[in-house]
């Protein structure tokens, strides 16, 4: 049986989810979602199962690769609005990594560090990992006049994250959208500059070619 | 595998120069557990700081060329083996086979690279001998305690004990693990005297599970033990297989019996023995899915066998229905126990169909099907808005 936070968070992620589903979703205990044979109590359950599907489908068949010794990145296209949930499973599974999951339009970055979730929305793959290798090389260096400069651009758009406007209404409050609940939204340089696990005193460095394209 | 192994040569700390994987050991090595089975475990266990963490439920990733799903690094620690296993690939007199060992920072390396691409839960050690039990335990076990403590891994690990391994060494392999297993292979000595000579069924086999059963009253083993058993190479019966089965549920506390249908290999004793079918399999499990989900009793169960012993390829579920159903039952006053022995119905929709009856009674077969219930096969079982579905071909084929 799904607890009705469950639910919620899966009906809210439905990309054909309204806020008056949303409504009548609240108003269902679980047993009544196990049970029913209402038309409309059956499609909030399909719908919340489809959503959980296409999570653990993702989760399963996702295929990570490293850049540097800070961040894995892995390629996906999700249906409904998962992005999070799954960079958010990856970066507590390997705490102190940067999580960067996306497609060509948009791309969602997790970091678990010091018992904190941090996120990120922002836009194609290959945009914010070349942002963050940008930013590696940069902390690498050193130099905080060049990092100020660096890091303006990427600063920029992260605050401009294309999912932040979008939503209104039920949806975007459950999910806590902007800034709230599980999730900070944070710019990226704020992220790396989190403790990782890479060994003391070691350089990062990132191969250009590692970066994919499109 | 092999595949996977090329795209895993870096490490926890980049690239790995110089430190090439040994494919052909990889691909030897993984072929090897062939009738090693593994499915899902029902640990849970995720720390602060630690790497990794193992899901609830089913582990699901990739698919196999047989088609079976694999989400764990299955591989033997070596294929070295002194035993003579009818069936098995890596018996010692078996043609032409190359042997291949790992050593356990080469296996802890394998294994995290796959862990940290996504490609694999965790890890399942299985092993040939090697030259001896307890020196090949000891590396499989320095392996997984290398995983552990040196890079905090927290994925799923279940670890085979090897026949004949000391009780210290079981210990330890139950404190590492997620899942430990000791294979049967036979459901009993006569039968094992005939698959594998050099195998001691009460010694080897049955004494080390009985270890297991002791220290998990100290040491918790969050996914058990389990065990399997090779289908049809032994010429057993499928009642047999059954009450063996009864045994390691009742009385060693298994949780799961894997069975694995024979496949003659070339180069093995067994080359030209027939292959049993894979329904056989099929069917053996869902018995064992009858007696420990659906807690029917040994004598309902008997209903399923043959006179002479075996399964027929046929859902046991209705054979056992069949046998005990007196007329069609009405799912409004149908208890728990009723329902679930109806064809079309599980534990799941069973549940359902008891919340759904505290709103109002249940008068439509399109209501059942919305619950869950497998209408067509269920039909003649049933009696709904007073009147039983497809009474007809009820007790027909």
């Amino acid at each position: 049986m799904m607890r009705t936070g469950e639910l919620l968070r899966h009906l809210a992620a439905h990309r054909n989810s309204t806020d008056r589903l949303m409504a009548r979703a609240r108003t269902l205990s679980p047993e009544e979602v196990e049970a029913s044979t209402d038309p409309e109590v059956l499609r909030i359950r399909r719908m919340a199962l489809a959503v959980r599907g296409e999570v653990c489908r993702m989760r399963g068949f996702i295929r990570l690769r490293p850049l540097g010794e800070r961040v894995l990145w892995g390629r996906i296209s999700p249906h409904h609005d998962v992005g999070f949930e799954i960079s958010d499973f990856f970066a507590r599974r390997f705490p102190g990594k940067l999580i960067v999951l996306g497609d060509g339009r948009r791309s969602w970055t997790s970091l678990y560090s010091e018992g904190a979730l941090h996120r990120q929305i922002g836009d194609g793959l290959s945009s914010t990992l070349a942002d963050i290798s940008r930013i590696m090389d940069l902390l690498a260096e050193g130099s905080e006049e060049e990092k100020g400069d660096g890091v303006t651009g990427a600063d920029e758009k992260a605050e401009k994250g294309r999912d932040g406007g979008e939503r209104t209404g039920e949806r975007a409050a459950f999910r806590g959208e902007g800034g709230g609940r599980d999730g900070e939204i944070r710019p990226l340089e704020r992220l790396l500059s989190k403790p990782g696990r890479a060994p003391e005193g070691r350089r990062e460095t990132v191969q250009r070619s590692d970066i994919p394209a499109g | 595998m092999a595949r996977l192994a090329t795209e895993s040569c870096f490490d926890s700390v980049g690239p790995a120069p110089g430190r090439a994987i040994d494919l052909a050991k990889v691909e030897a090595l993984g072929r090897g557990t062939k009738y090693d089975l593994c499915t899902s475990s029902a640990a849970k266990r995720q720390g602060e700081d630690a790497l990794g963490s193992a899901l609830r439920g089913g582990l699901c990733h990739s698919f196999t060329g047989s088609g079976r799903c694999v989400s764990l690094f299955k591989t033997l620690y070596t294929n070295a083996c002194p035993h003579d296993c009818g069936y098995c690939p890596n018996a010692s007199i078996s043609a032409g086979k190359k042997i291949f060992s790992y050593d356990p920072e080469e296996l802890v390396r394998i294994t995290l690279a796959l862990y940290r691409e996504n490609r694999i839960e965790g890890l399942f050690l299985s092993s040939g001998i090697g030259r001896d039990e307890n020196e090949t335990m000891e590396e499989m076990i320095e392996a997984v305690r290398l995983l552990r403590s040196a890079h905090h891994f927290r994925g799923y690990v279940h670890l085979k004990i090897l026949p004949g391994s000391s009780k210290e060494h079981v210990r330890e392999a139950m404190e590492l693990a997620d899942r430990v297993s000791v294979n049967l292979e036979a459901p009993s000595s006569a039968r094992m005297a005939e698959l594998c000579p050099s195998k001691e069924y009460e010694r080897d086999i049955l004494a080390r599970q009985r270890y297991i059963q002791d220290i998990s009253r100290y040491v918790a083993l969050p996914a058990g033990q389990t065990t399997q058993m090779v289908v049809g190479a032994a010429g057993e019966t499928d009642r047999e297989i059954f009450d063996r089965l009864l045994l390691e549920y009742d009385v060693l506390n298994l949780k799961r019996v894997y069975f694995s249908a024979f496949t003659p290999l070339a180069g093995t004793a067994f080359e030209d023995r027939e292959k049993a079918p894979a329904w056989r399999e099929h069917r053996l499990y869902q018995i064992d899915w009858l007696y420990r989900i659906y807690k029917l009793d040994e004598g309902e169960i008997t209903a399923a066998f043959d006179d002479s012993g075996y399964l027929p390829d046929g859902d046991p579920k209705v054979a056992i229905a069949r046998a005990s159903f007196e007329e069609p039952i009405d799912p409004n006053g149908a208890s728990f126990a009723e329902l679930i022995r109806v064809p079309g119905i599980g534990p799941k929709t069973a549940r359902r169909i008891l919340l759904c009856r505290k709103n109002g009674r249940i008068e439509r077969m399109r209501d059942l099907a919305a619950l869950g219930v497998a209408a067509r096969r269920a039909g003649p079982f049933l009696k709904v808005g007073g009147k039983a579905a497809a009474t007809l071909d009820r007790w027909g084929v």
